[in-house]
């Protein structure tokens, strides 16, 4: 038992440096010259905008069902007042950047892994660097300043969609003035509720794309290899977010 | 020039080439044989420094591979053109895209038109004319071959790797690929290292015939000789294929 967590610690921290080595190679290849630009706005349109009516749902099923829990136990406490407040406050913060994370991790994260994995065993990935292109250039940086730059333009509409959605259901149910939600989101919150989530999302994007194009790049040969490593990809870009998450509401909030 | 001083390659612990040495002289067709899962396929991949040797040197050009930095690498790379065993087209481009992408990507001075030319003519050189708006997915397996070698040769490399180019193929495909590593060959007067298993890819497109037995190549062979060779390995290899 103590050779296999001894493996598995040993595992990981191979795995945390490789990672690690990925992400500074990403950073200095994106300030080498070469046609980037064409490649972003591609993968902006393949990952990001094909992700927007995911995020959409998700965000009002959260918005309406957060909304119906806080509604019940404000209404013990008379505090209905303050539904706008709260609700702004949790999505905004915490559940926006949290569950498009989730989200887009499940969508944009595994299909990242799974195309470059495929590429992997294919010998795509091979064939670019017989043909002189460093796959981090081609294949890494275009994906993740993707990832990076549609999360938090996600997030923002998961904002704005979460909290309305708080609004239709929490308005009638509660049975308050429709301006006293937004006025007690005005009292209540501050610009930095809405930066301080759309930075988490920047972050979440580098996340999600820096470990799924690590997965899908050490995918191990077959469809098997290309499966495992989506779903490593998945798995990993999750728990990083919610470990992440955690430390930055510390740091931000 | 290439030459191969000493190399050995472990994976997982198991050692696939032990002691491999070999000059390719300019202009010659080398064809490396053996039995599948012998290392035939880490000798190119080692030459393009996909994979690092354990031990031993990789010259091209006079170049030790393993003490270039990743820029040099890649410029070297562009003097060596490498046709894959799959063929390793991108999937997600057009025949023509695939065959262009070192230039599209490449920082040269080339105008969308003459790449456009150097496709339809590298294209010409395969006798894949007219499929260049298709998807590799759309090709059969020998047409992604001929793409892959349109592919390897729209540089005008001086080396051209092939690995296992029939594998796979009928024995008219087979035939046509051979006649192509031949015509191309002569006409870029590129050096070629072709890997293969395949009997009929040896004696069409060699010079010179390398075993790969154990992890060591054995003394070279030609055309001529190999038929009636006095290494056992090799005649029980080629004596097997005959009869297989």
């Amino acid at each position: 038992m103590f050779r296999r967590i001894g493996q598995f610690v040993v595992s990981y921290f191979i795995d945390l440096g490789n990672v690690t080595h990925l992400g500074l190679r990403f950073v200095r290849s994106m300030f080498s010259p070469y046609r980037l630009y064409h490649k972003v706005i591609h993968q902006v349109y393949m990952l990001g905008i094909q992700s927007l009516p995911i995020t959409i749902i998700t965000s009002v099923f959260i918005g309406m069902a957060f909304t119906l829990q806080i509604v019940r136990e404000f209404e013990k406490f008379g505090a209905n007042f303050l539904l706008g407040g709260i609700i702004g406050l949790a999505i905004w913060r915490e559940l926006a950047p949290l569950l498009t994370g989730v989200a887009v991790s499940a969508r944009i994260g595994a299909a990242i892994a799974s195309e470059l994995g495929t590429m992997k065993v294919t010998e795509q990935v091979d064939a670019l660097k017989a043909l002189s292109q460093d796959p981090v250039k081609y294949l890494v940086v275009p994906r993740i300043l993707a990832v990076m730059i549609m999360m938090p333009l996600l997030v923002g509409v998961a904002d704005g969609v979460g909290f309305m959605s708080g609004f239709f259901v929490g308005v009638p149910m509660a049975n308050i003035n429709p301006n006293a939600y937004f006025s007690s989101a005005i009292t209540m919150l501050q610009p930095f509720d809405i930066i301080g989530g759309l930075i988490k999302a920047l972050v979440f994007g580098f996340l999600i794309g820096l470990i799924a194009c690590y997965q899908g790049l050490n995918a191990k040969a077959g469809a098997k290899g290309v499966g495992v490593a989506t779903t490593r990809a998945v798995v990993k870009t999750i728990i990083s977010i919610f470990v992440v998450n955690y430390f930055l509401s510390y740091i931000l909030f | 020039m290439i030459e191969l001083c000493h190399l050995a390659k472990s994976f997982d612990g198991k050692r696939i080439l032990k002691d491999v040495s070999l000059l390719v002289p300019s202009g010659k067709k080398i064809t490396i044989i053996g039995p599948s899962g012998s290392g035939k396929s880490t000798i190119l991949k080692l030459i393009l420094c996909l994979l690092k040797p354990d031990s031993g040197k990789v010259l091209v050009d006079g170049n030790d591979m393993a003490l270039l930095n990743v820029d040099k690498i890649y410029g070297i790379r562009k003097k060596i053109g490498l046709l894959f065993q799959s063929a390793a087209l991108f999937d997600s481009m057009t025949v023509a895209q695939n065959v262009g992408f070192s230039l599209y990507e490449s920082a040269n001075s080339f105008s969308d038109s003459e790449i456009q030319k150097k496709i339809d003519h590298a294209l010409d050189l395969v006798e894949m004319t007219g499929f260049n708006e298709m998807y590799p997915a759309e090709l059969s397996g020998g047409q992604q071959k001929r793409v892959g070698l349109a592919r390897a040769i729209i540089t005008d490399p001086e080396y051209l790797l092939f690995d296992e180019p029939t594998t796979g193929l009928d024995p008219v495909l087979s035939t046509n690929i051979e006649n192509l590593i031949v015509r191309i060959s002569d006409e870029l007067n590129t050096t070629a290292i072709i890997v293969t298993h395949q009997l009929s890819t040896i004696m069409r497109t060699s010079d010179l015939i390398y075993y790969l037995d154990d992890g060591v190549l054995c003394e070279p062979e030609t055309p001529e000789t190999i038929m009636t060779s006095s290494n056992p390995i090799i005649a029980s290899f080629i004596n097997g294929q005959s009869d297989g």
